[in-house]
C-alpha cells in the first residue's frame, strides 16, 4: 500500500506494477503515475500535451 | 546495423523500449519480447539525456514508443545518428507526425485521399474553407486521438474555428488543414515492416471514431486491396510499424486519411484475438531491420 499524493488515501498496487504505469485512486479517483515500485511511489499523471499521441 | 560490427555482442544486447507509459501495447510487447529471451528494457523518454558526438546507446535496437511527438522525434534522430536501429525512424515519424507532410507525401505516391487545402494563417481560414466545401473538415496539423477536430457546414462557422485556432499559442495549432468530410466505414490496417498484418472498423455514434474516445473496434477483412494500398500508404510515409487510417465511402471508395507513427493497437488486438500482433513487431524488430 502507498499513498495517494492528491487526497492521502491508501492505494494498493499490483504485483506486475511498473514503473510508467497509470493506476486510478479509488478515494478521489486522480489518475496518478507509478514513480517507483521498490519502494512504491506515486505522482499525480501528467495532463495529456499538446503533442502526445499516436 | 550493428555499429560495431559485432554481431555477437549486438545480438546479447537488450531492446531497448522507449516509452512515456506503459500501457497494454508496451505491456504486450515486454511480454512479447520475455517469451523470445530477449532482454527488453523499458526506457522512460523523459529520463533521456544524450551528448552529442557521444557513444551510442547499450541497445540492439529501439523500440519507440514516447507519448509526445516532439521527444519520439529527438529519440528516433539521436538512434539513427549513433547508427541504432529504431523502430520508426525519423523521416518517417516527420511524415506521420504532421498531418500536412502525411497528405503532400501520400498524395506524392499516388495514394487516393480526401480532397485536402492548408492555411498558412487563421486568417485565411474561410477562404480555405470555401476551397473544400462544405462539410469539411478542419484538423489540427499535429496531435492524436480526436482531439482538435471539427466538422463545419458553412464559412461562418470555419472562420469561427479558425479564429479560435489564431489564438492558440503554438504556431503549429495556429496551421490551418482542412479536408472534405464524406461518409462511410472507419478502418484501421496495422502495416509491419511492409505487410498488412491485420484490419479493424471503428464504429462510434460520433462522428470522430477513435477507441481513445470510445469507438468499438471489430474485425474487418483485409482483403488483397486493403492490404495492398495500406502497404502503398505505409511506404509512402517511409515505412515501419505503421497504423494506416481509412476511409470507405459509400461508393466503396477508399481514401486514406493518415497514418500513425506510433500505433496504438490495444483496439485491433481485442478484435484479432488469434493475431499474435505484438509478437510480430517483436520479430520484425528482431530481424534487424526495424526501419
Amino acid at each position: 500500500m502507498t499513498v495517494c499524493p492528491e487526497c492521502q488515501g491508501q492505494v494498493s498496487l499490483p504485483d506486475t506494477a511498473m514503473a510508467a504505469e497509470i493506476v486510478v485512486c479509488e478515494d478521489c479517483s486522480s489518475e496518478l503515475e507509478v514513480v517507483a515500485v521498490d519502494p512504491p511511489v506515486l505522482a499525480l499523471a501528467p495532463e495529456v500535451e499538446e503533442d502526445w499521441g499516436e | 546495423m550493428t555499429g560495431d560490427g559485432d554481431a555477437g555482442a549486438w545480438a546479447a544486447a537488450p531492446v531497448a523500449l522507449v516509452a512515456t507509459r506503459i500501457r497494454v501495447e508496451e505491456r504486450m510487447l515486454l511480454d512479447a519480447f520475455q517469451r523470445r529471451a530477449v532482454p527488453c528494457h523499458h526506457v522512460d523518454d523523459r529520463s533521456l539525456v544524450y551528448r552529442v558526438g557521444g557513444p551510442p546507446p547499450p541497445w540492439r535496437a529501439v523500440v519507440n514508443r514516447a507519448l509526445s511527438a516532439s521527444r519520439r522525434l529527438e529519440v528516433s534522430r539521436w538512434c539513427e545518428a549513433v547508427g541504432t536501429p529504431v523502430l520508426n525512424t525519423p523521416d518517417t515519424l516527420a511524415r506521420c507526425d504532421n498531418k500536412i507532410a502525411t497528405a503532400l507525401a501520400l498524395h506524392q505516391a499516388g495514394i487516393p485521399v480526401p480532397h485536402t487545402v492548408v492555411a498558412l494563417d487563421p486568417a485565411a481560414g474561410g477562404d480555405a474553407a470555401e476551397e473544400i466545401g462544405f462539410p469539411a473538415v478542419v484538423k489540427p496539423t499535429t496531435g492524436s486521438w480526436g482531439r482538435g477536430v471539427a466538422r463545419i457546414g458553412d464559412r461562418d462557422a470555419a472562420e469561427a474555428v479558425f479564429e479560435l485556432r489564431g489564438q492558440l499559442a503554438s504556431p503549429t495549432q495556429r496551421l490551418g488543414l482542412l479536408q472534405e468530410f464524406r461518409y462511410g466505414r472507419d478502418l484501421r490496417v496495422l502495416v509491419v515492416g511492409g505487410s498488412a498484418v491485420a484490419a479493424i472498423t471503428r464504429e462510434s455514434g460520433h462522428w470522430v471514431r477513435n477507441t481513445g474516445r470510445g469507438a468499438r473496434a471489430r474485425a474487418y477483412a483485409l482483403d488483397a486491396e486493403l492490404a495492398s494500398l495500406a502497404e502503398r500508404a505505409a511506404a509512402a510515409v517511409g515505412g515501419g510499424v505503421l497504423g494506416v487510417d481509412l476511409l470507405e465511402t459509400d461508393t466503396g471508395e477508399r481514401l486514406v486519411l493518415e497514418v500513425n507513427g506510433a500505433v496504438e493497437f490495444h483496439g485491433l488486438s481485442a478484435a484479432h484475438t488469434d493475431a499474435p500482433i505484438a509478437e510480430t513487431i517483436a520479430d520484425h524488430v528482431l530481424s534487424g531491420a526495424p526501419g
